[in-house]
């Protein structure tokens, strides 16, 4: 058998890892990444981190200059792939070029959601390098900043520009903030450390009716009837899987592409990776979008054993994830909100700092949502998927998460090793 | 067990801290102030309501899950030491790693933004000396790690499913690396060491010669390359029957000279590869091709013949067993050999289970071959300049049967006769401690029952 030719699109975290584990599998296959960027591998993750000034443009580059020799791959930059023909196992690029594949991995990431209201009128996304080199430049001379969304990546750009002395508000659309993490209580609580830090976040605006651009910065109408007169507006609002090149190719599209536990899409030879892919969740293994980093690395890890024929399969992803903001940590791993019949722990303060709660499920943990409290959120999402028992310690995990995960975690392990 | 170290690494002995007590982590966040105060990469646990006193720190995991995810690469596991280390420039203080990390190794600290997690400080860790009860140790692997990097060993297998043999010579062409020429014969290992097989190789230089011409072989080879003025190792690679049957004359006779080269020898205890017959190194009662079990006979009816023992009675510069499920040790025994070549003959026997002969799970070898240790039935010691050393003594040892029971080779015996066996494996033991006493000591205790 001659050598296999695995080709990825992207070069972000879940194509990386794919590579990665294809060579420490042994393979010697020829492996080629194509990226509409025209940088070196960088993470989406780092770019608030570089509007706060935290690091330098030069720091972000996740690998070495000749990673792609060391690792026997070739990097194509600055390349859109138009459309895929999964018949004769083609890809046909935006330079009227095409290619071939054995194996097709796409790990195109995701793109955000604007309203062609907003857009008309100048509004700035956030969401890649180029985006972060354009704010910069409309960041020079303008000083008010108003951030229309809220995610994650709302609140870390919003923090982040902030610190970089920019007066920075945040709109939230809906009622809540950080949906897909904290549930209303929590999030109330951040909103007000962030309102002490001076970022102030407002909710209920409702979807933007009308937006105009003039000479020193924007004007915009919700649909809540609320205005707003500001000097840069950025959108936020959400992302999506960037999925429009797959259209007509055959491979099945639901919100993200469609994989099974070997990230397998319905196509033979075709396989996805990280924030495009629509894979099974670990609770359910209902397939669903789950557009955080280290999904993607998983996702790109399984993707790349299956493409070198091992037989792996994805125990699913959880929702987590991990907010820093003027010294806070606010931390949650697995479900926010309880379902029925689960039952629910909460340790908080009146002063609203601290807060804790665990969520159990038979006995078991799914969900911890903390703030500023000192716990290795890592070793929570441990003992939510290795399924540990906690019924004997729940109020005990609670009282003292940090030390009684830590202990749960330790004897869990030994119990696996012997 | 999941292999999670492959560097030097903390161990931490469980149940045993002080209650209260935090001088480990203490002393790491004074040697680490700089970085922010209060950080520690030991952390001391606590918890008076279940009795648990304990500390945790980082495994420097082989795959280490903080370096994965990291966005700016600023975490890598070092080729050189295996130690996982974080570049303060390049981190960004997102916290992401102690969301990954699931052995509470490392750890982000909002107000400082910043990570930390141990780096055993470069090779000298202080929490070991602040520790005021020794629960905690330095465990050096670093060796180990080195020899394992490069892999001498070309992709695919062509043995009987579960055999130990793959991982035996994996690991001898990756310790003594390029400069060797392999010796053997026909034989279980000729699959790979022939390299019969498309694309199943060693990548080293092979002599194959018949079981009654290796050690002679390897004697021509070795003076060979030592007139033309080359340091080349020539390491004989054969089973039991060859070493302690057929081709035992001339390896007795290669011993004697003190020929400079080293045999291996695998035992798996009979002629496997031509149909399970029986050896002079088939042990007591085990039921073979040869030796069958019907109304009459029982199994073979003598004891092995101690082939180590036999060879260090030549007294040549270096005798040793090993066997797998001790790879570090067999690492170690394989690093002196080469070492003690250089003088005159050195000789490891590698205990080898085979599931086909034997009768057993071919996921089972390496808990056999722990089995043969824990019960003294194979245990690890060796002989470097006529110093006997036991390398892994067992604080309590299990009975034979634990062994027995794994293997169907042996499933017919009777209580009395497993007594017999058990009789053996005890007086064996005894026979190698006396000879310990004549200047030799005991290698480090073990807590494995």
């Amino acid at each position: 058998m001659g050598k296999h030719k695995h080709l990825m699109i992207g070069c972000g975290a879940a194509a990386l890892s794919a590579l990665k584990q294809i060579r420490k599998l042994g393979s010697e296959d020829e492996v080629k990444l194509v990226t509409m960027e025209d940088y070196l591998p960088y993470s989406p993750a780092s770019l608030p981190y570089l509007v706060s000034r935290r690091i330098k443009e030069s720091d972000v580059q996740v690998t070495d200059d000749d990673y792609f020799d060391q690792m026997k791959a070739t990097l194509i930059r600055g390349r859109r792939v138009i459309s895929i023909d999964t018949q004769s196992q083609k890809l046909y690029y935006d330079n009227g070029e095409s290619d071939t594949y054995d194996t097709l991995l796409i790990a195109s990431g995701s793109e955000p959601v604007m309203p062609p209201v907003l857009k008309k009128a100048g509004a700035l996304e956030f969401h890649i390098m180029d985006d972060y080199i354009n704010l910069t430049k409309h960041l020079k001379n303008r000083t008010k900043v108003t951030i229309l969304g809220a995610g994650l990546v709302s609140i870390e750009l919003a923090v982040a520009l902030r610190e970089r002395g920019h007066e920075v508000s945040v709109i939230a659309p809906r009622e809540r903030i950080l949906r897909r993490y904290f549930d209303g209580e929590v999030g109330s609580y951040i909103i007000d450390l962030l309102g002490e830090s001076g970022v102030p976040v407002s909710l209920n605006w409702g979807e933007v009716v009308e937006a105009r651009r003039y000479r020193d910065g924007i004007q915009a109408k919700f649909a809540s009837g609320k205005r707003l007169d500001t000097h840069i507006i950025i959108a936020c609002i959400g992302v999506k899987p960037r999925v429009s090149f797959v259209d007509g190719s055959g491979i099945m599209i639901n919100q993200g592409i469609l994989v099974d536990k070997r990230m397998r899409t319905n196509i033979p030879s075709v396989f996805t990776a990280g924030d495009v892919a629509e894979a099974p969740d670990f609770f359910t293994g209902n397939n669903g979008v789950n557009p955080i980093l280290p999904t993607a690395v998983r996702q790109g890890k399984i993707a790349g054993s299956n493409m070198v024929g091992e037989e792996v399969e994805y125990e699913g992803w959880l929702p987590m994830n991990t907010l820093n903001f003027f010294g806070h940590l606010a931390t949650s791993v697995g479900e926010s909100t309880p379902s029925k019949g689960d039952e629910v722990l909460i340790e908080k303060e009146e002063k609203k700092r601290h807060y804790k709660k665990v969520i159990y499920r038979d006995g078991k943990l799914v969900g911890a949502t903390f703030i500023d409290t000192d716990v290795d959120a890592g070793v929570i999402h441990y003992l939510i998927k290795e399924r540990v028992d906690i019924d004997p310690y729940k109020d005990l995990l609670i009282k003292k998460p940090k030390d009684v995960s830590l202990w749960l975690m330790l004897k869990a392990e030994k119990k696996s090793i012997s | 067990m999941r292999v999670k170290t492959l560097c030097d690494a903390i161990k931490i002995e469980e149940g045993e801290c002080l209650p209260d007590c935090y001088a480990c982590q203490e002393r790491c966040a004074e040697v680490k102030q700089e970085i922010y105060p209060g950080c520690a990469g030991i952390k001391a646990i606590h918890i008076p309501e279940v009795n648990s006193h304990t500390a945790v720190i980082c495994n420097q995991c082989r795959e280490p899950a903080c370096a994965e995810v990291c966005p700016t690469g600023a975490i890598t596991k070092s080729e050189v030491d295996g130690i996982v280390r974080i570049d303060e420039a390049k981190c960004l203080g997102c916290g992401l790693c102690a969301l990954v990390c699931p052995y509470g190794g490392i750890h982000y600290d909002a107000e400082a933004k910043k990570a930390f997690k141990c780096d055993l400080c470069d090779g000298d860790p202080q929490c070991v000396s602040a520790c005021p009860n020794d629960v905690i140790s330095l465990i050096k692997v670093r060796t180990v790690w080195q020899y394992l990097h490069e892999d001498k060993f070309a992709g695919g297998v062509a043995f009987c499913a579960g055999c130990p043999l793959e991982l035996t010579l994996r690991i001898l062409s990756k310790v003594l690396g390029r400069k060797t020429i392999l010796v053997g014969t026909p034989s279980c290992s000729a699959p790979i060491i022939h390299g019969q097989n498309i694309g199943t190789w060693h990548r080293l230089p092979y002599y194959g010669c018949l079981m009654t011409g290796v050690p002679s072989s390897a004697t021509g080879l070795t003076r060979y390359y030592r007139k033309i003025g080359k340091d080349v190792r020539v390491v004989c690679f054969t089973g039991d029957g060859c070493a302690a049957d057929v081709g035992f004359q001339p390896l007795s006779g290669a011993a004697e000279r003190n020929e400079k080269f080293i045999y291996v020898c695998y035992d798996n205890e009979g002629y496997m590869n031509t149909g399970i017959q029986r050896s002079s190194t088939t042990p007591f009662g085990a039921a073979t091709t040869t030796t069958p079990v019907g109304v009459a006979a029982r199994g073979k009816g003598t004891p092995a013949k101690n082939l180590p023992l036999i060879i260090a009675m030549h007294r040549v510069p270096y005798v040793a067993t090993a066997t797998l499920s001790h790879i570090e040790d067999f690492v170690k025994k394989l690093l002196k050999a080469e070492e003690r070549r250089k003088e005159g003959f050195a000789y490891i026997h590698v205990f080898s289970p085979c599931p086909v002969g034997w009768g057993i799970e071919s996921d089972s070898s390496i808990q056999v071959c722990r089995m043969a240790v824990r019960t003294n039935y194979f245990p690890l010691w060796e002989a470097e300049r006529g110093r006997f050393r036991l390398t892994h003594t067992i604080a309590t040892p299990r009975p034979i049967t634990e062994y027995t029971k794994l293997i169907r080779k042996f499933r017919h015996l009777t209580k009395e006769e497993l007594a017999q066996l058990q009789e053996e494996v005890n007086s064996n033991l005894a026979f190698l401690r006396h000879l310990t006493e004549f200047g030799g000591e005991e290698g480090t205790s073990s807590a494995e029952g």
